[in-house]
């Protein structure tokens, strides 16, 4: 019950971090604080990796908030059942403004490209390695919080033993 | 030690963890899901709403299927503005001035609001939802069917949907819908309205055209019954119009649901005879 309580709280932070709002690093650390002492490893992965992701939205620069942002929706955007409508168009130069400040529901179930990720957030869909820069800020950030937190190394797996 | 190549995998299963579905008790209200629409939602709300929708798919087909109906009516509306006719056509038809001055009152703030609000709009559309079953209904029971059977099966979808969704907004409807202040309704206003409503081709502005006329005589479509599939009955001698709607849904004024119902081939103004073949309204078990 706490479990999907806490849950909600941090998929309403997803959803600030997805419109490309700033997250002030104390929320995240109220919810983390939230853990309990027996969380489960899930639990306990999920607060951190909500938290390095706020530290890029309020520490990085505007380029790498902007990164953070698209490579959330791309991620988020593969979740749920696939809703993806058919003449659905990112891209299209008329549509950019309207996904600006989309959130998490807008995106659960797209299943969007990341060119169509980059689009969103009003930058160049060419731009691949993008991703690639996001992930390793953010799995610097995320290690670092882990470490942090727990006093202990990050682990490699999301499912604990796995 | 996590490895660059595992941690999008990694960030996946986070994400799936974080979506995935959780058993709800309790749900969001209707006029939640209208607040989100029309981006009027408070903050605190805000987050508890994404928080449950996110994890709750019932709850996003919801919304999914609201802002599809919400865009179907603007869209709707917006070329039936664009062509101006229905607008014309109230103006042409204010005799009886009291008939017509309170459809053009009503549809002017339909229209006027239901732009720029549309939580309201959607709201307003509950109303108009229950009339819309008529207005559906009794243009596929006229024969030749003007608009496209596409648009009209898209108007059913959504009215049925729309049902389901209304149902709980009684108490909201309560002052504007109330059965028990039924303002009646003559004759000769149900003959004005079945010509007036006969000029007008779309399903949709017949429905708002028949809601606003509902809606100004107070009368709520009973709930617990398919009128999208009538069924046949034979009078029965001594019965009257009156009589069966006191019969069926317990109140003589609301014979004009059923009258609207019969439309095409019968008049207000005549009287049933024994035998004589009408549709009724389907009880849903």
């Amino acid at each position: 019950m706490m479990e999907k309580s806490l849950r909600e709280d941090r998929l309403a932070l997803w959803d600030r971090l997805i419109r490309g709002e700033a997250v002030e690093r104390a929320e995240v650390e109220r919810v983390v604080a939230t853990l309990i002492p027996d969380a489960s490893h899930e639990e306990r992965v999920s607060c951190i990796l909500l938290l390095a992701a706020a530290r890029i939205a309020c520490e990085g620069s505007r380029a790498m908030r902007r990164k953070l942002t698209a490579a959330l929706r791309y991620w988020f955007s593969h979740t749920g059942s696939k809703n993806r409508p058919s003449d659905l168009d990112i891209c299209k130069a008329r549509e950019r403004s309207k996904w600006r400040n989309a959130g998490l529901l807008d995106f659960m179930g797209l299943y969007i490209s990341w060119p169509e990720a980059m689009c969103s957030v009003g930058g160049n869909p060419k731009y691949y390695t993008a991703l690639t820069e996001l992930k390793n800020n953010l799995k610097r950030k995320y290690i670092e919080e882990w470490e942090r937190v727990f006093g202990s190394q990050a682990p490699s797996n999301f499912t604990h033993g796995r | 030690m996590l490895r660059d190549e595992d941690f999008e995998a990694f960030v996946s299963d986070v994400v799936a963890y974080e979506t995935a579905s959780i058993p709800h008790n309790q749900h969001p209200s209707l006029e939640v899901f209208f607040a989100q629409l029309a981006g009027e939602i408070a903050p605190d709300i805000q987050s508890r709403f994404v928080g449950h929708l996110a994890t709750c798919p019932e709850c996003r087909a919801r919304l999914q299927s609201l802002k599809e109906a919400l865009h179907e009516e603007e869209r709707g509306l917006n070329e039936q503005k664009r062509v101006a006719g229905f607008g014309d056509f109230i103006h042409a038809h204010q005799e009886p001035a009291s008939l017509g001055a309170r459809l053009r009152k009503g549809l002017r703030d339909l229209f006027v609001r239901r732009e720029f609000r549309p939580a309201l709009a959607l709201a307003l559309s509950s109303v108009v939802a229950v009339a819309l079953t008529l207005a559906v209904a009794v243009p596929l029971l006229r024969g030749p069917v003007i608009a496209t059977s596409a648009r009209i099966s898209s108007v059913r979808d959504q009215v049925r949907a729309l049902q389901g969704q209304v149902s709980n907004l009684t108490q909201w409807q309560s002052g504007v819908l109330n059965n028990s202040t039924i303002i009646g309704v003559s004759p000769e206003e149900l003959t004005l309205l079945s010509k007036d409503a006969e000029k007008v081709t779309d399903p949709w502005l017949r429905g708002l055209l028949i809601a606003v006329f509902l809606n100004e005589h107070k009368i709520r479509v009973p709930e617990g019954f398919d009128w999208q599939h009538p069924k046949k009955y034979s009078v029965r001698s001594g019965e009257t119009w009156k009589g069966l709607s006191f019969a069926y849904f317990g109140n003589e004024e609301l014979w004009v649901l059923i009258w609207l119902l019969n439309a095409v081939k019968l008049s207000p103004n005549e009287p049933l005879a024994p035998g004589q073949e009408i549709l009724l309204p389907t009880p849903l078990e």
